[in-house]
């Protein structure tokens, strides 16, 4: 069968009755002989109904009372009076899986870490730097960096989550397979964006954590992360370096952390695996 | 409903300055202004009354907490939003009636390699998909969307933003909003039979979710 040109975008335009009469004629003449548009419409038009009966279920059960803000008031004030008198609630449980990393970095320690991280980077990314300029004329960013001042504005910065900092690619962006001084410079880079930025927000920031999220072709993920763990190693700070299949990334994310949730609003490539570092506590 | 223009922007944005500065009344009035729309989005992502208080109670907690980490750069709504969302994305797997597997909890091999994976629970076989069942079906596949495809598919279909707004929140065109609304409708309509199909299979711990990332927006 002929792979149907008409855009998702049409389609949705069709079902709000937002084209113009003639192009709906055209769409109408289309659908009449393309079943492969009719049954993506009616799969459309199955979620409609099912978003009504969620609706009608909001309308009947749904609905809060009107003094909602009060309680919201009176639950917030509790939370933070008993904040006040109690000591800082612990890291999420959730995160039990980082405790013999977490125990190593306890804050003065990482705090400490931090400040010297860069310095002990330094002698490693100079001559990687060189040799990185030297074999090859930098390619094209595949990637983009966000910077810590777009990172932290999204996280919470407090309540025991702390702030991040996030390597993440652009949406489709994959390291090739075979190009492995792209690899290379990805972990160079993610590791020199890393100290680069670390201590200026930490000097601004509760930052208690830093993440890197490399996307890696499935066939070069596992040496990838020697790689970078090899560049790691050469400091002392605590991390711990995961492989994700590509379809948990997303899952996984979410079950993490609500900041990393928030950030991965592009879409990850669907056919690379990751490569997650943590360092930090 | 108008979620980050004009007059509206001006006021939200010095009452969220005078509560990063420590105003109470100021924050008081931004629980007033969210505090029913949030509740919204709680109660569609868990589907009852109780649950969806006790996560709104919980966003704003931790949007008074985050508060002064808050820079400006989305629209106050997009943020507290997406804590919203995310506490009850933690609400549903700590309360998840004791079916779903902790995706914390994945094996660790001396490789390193974590292969976590989506636990899915599945009623018993040999009942009939309920109305009410579906919909709590509904509301679980919901929350397990890829975000970037979630937010656009509650914010519009539930929470009936335009695609304007949409544009504007998110900070992408239009014409990419209605196409992730309709790639997220779909991919939802997907799992939801896919679970259906499945019913008869007992439980399954390895579903492969296709995110379809690499798509190019059409």
């Amino acid at each position: 069968m002929l792979r149907c040109r008409l855009s998702n975008k049409r389609m949705i335009e069709y079902l709000d009755k937002t084209m113009s009469a003639s192009a709906r004629k055209r769409f109408d003449l289309h659908l009449a002989s393309c079943q492969a548009c009719r049954n993506k419409l009616a799969e459309q038009e199955a979620w409609l109904a099912q978003r009504t009966a969620l609706l009608a279920d909001q309308k009947k059960n749904g609905l809060p009372d009107n003094d909602l803000p009060a309680r919201i008031m009176d639950a917030v004030g509790k939370a933070t009076m008993s904040e006040q008198a109690e000591p800082r609630l612990k890291p999420s449980s959730r995160r039990v899986w980082l405790a013999p990393v977490g125990v190593v970095a306890a804050l003065a320690l990482f705090l400490a870490i931090w400040q010297v991280l860069p310095l002990l980077l330094k002698p490693l990314v100079g001559p990687l730097q060189e040799a990185a300029q030297d074999a090859f004329s930098p390619p094209m960013p595949a990637y983009s960096i966000l910077m810590p001042s777009s990172i932290v504005e999204k996280t919470y910065g407090v309540d025991g989550y702390g702030s991040w900092y996030l390597f993440l690619p652009e949406k489709g962006d994959q390291i090739a397979l075979n190009a492995q001084k792209a690899e290379s410079e990805i972990c160079y880079l993610a590791v020199l964006s890393l100290s680069e930025h670390a201590r200026a927000a930490v000097s601004q920031n509760d930052l208690n954590t830093a993440v890197i999220l490399i996307p890696a072709s499935p066939d070069s993920v596992v040496e990838l992360s020697r790689r970078a763990e090899n560049i790691l190693q050469t400091c002392s700070t605590p991390f711990q370096i995961e492989i994700i299949k590509s379809a948990a990334i997303q899952g996984h994310l979410n079950s993490m952390d609500p900041v990393l949730y928030g950030m991965m609003f592009n879409a990850p490539p669907a056919d690379s695996d990751w490569i997650l570092i943590w360092i930090g506590k | 409903m108008n979620v980050n223009h004009d007059v509206n922007d001006v006021k939200e944005s010095h009452l969220v300055k005078q509560a990063q500065n420590g105003d109470e009344d100021a924050f008081s009035l931004l629980v007033e202004r969210y505090a029913t729309r949030l509740y919204g989005v709680c109660f569609h992502l868990l589907g009852n009354r109780e649950d969806a208080e006790d996560c709104v109670q919980e966003s704003f907690i931790k949007i008074y907490r985050s508060l002064t980490g808050y820079r400006f750069r989305s629209s106050f709504y997009t943020w507290a939003y997406r804590i919203s969302v995310n506490v009850c994305l933690d609400y549903r797997r700590k309360n998840n009636r004791g079916k779903t597997v902790s995706l914390d909890e994945g094996p660790e091999t001396s490789s390193g390699q974590l292969f976590y994976q989506v636990a899915d629970e599945l009623p018993l076989p040999d009942q009939l998909l309920e109305r009410s069942e579906l919909t709590e079906l509904v509301r679980e596949e919901l929350s397990l969307l890829p975000a970037y495809l979630r937010d656009i598919v509650i914010l519009r279909d539930l929470e009936g933003l335009s695609y304007a707004e949409l544009a504007g929140l998110l900070k992408i065109s239009e014409g990419t909003v209605k196409s992730r609304l309709f790639r997220g409708r779909k991919q939802l309509m997907e799992r939801i039979r896919y679970r259906e199909q499945n019913r008869s299979g007992g439980r399954q711990t390895d579903r492969e979710i296709t995110t379809e990332g690499s798509e190019g927006e059409k």
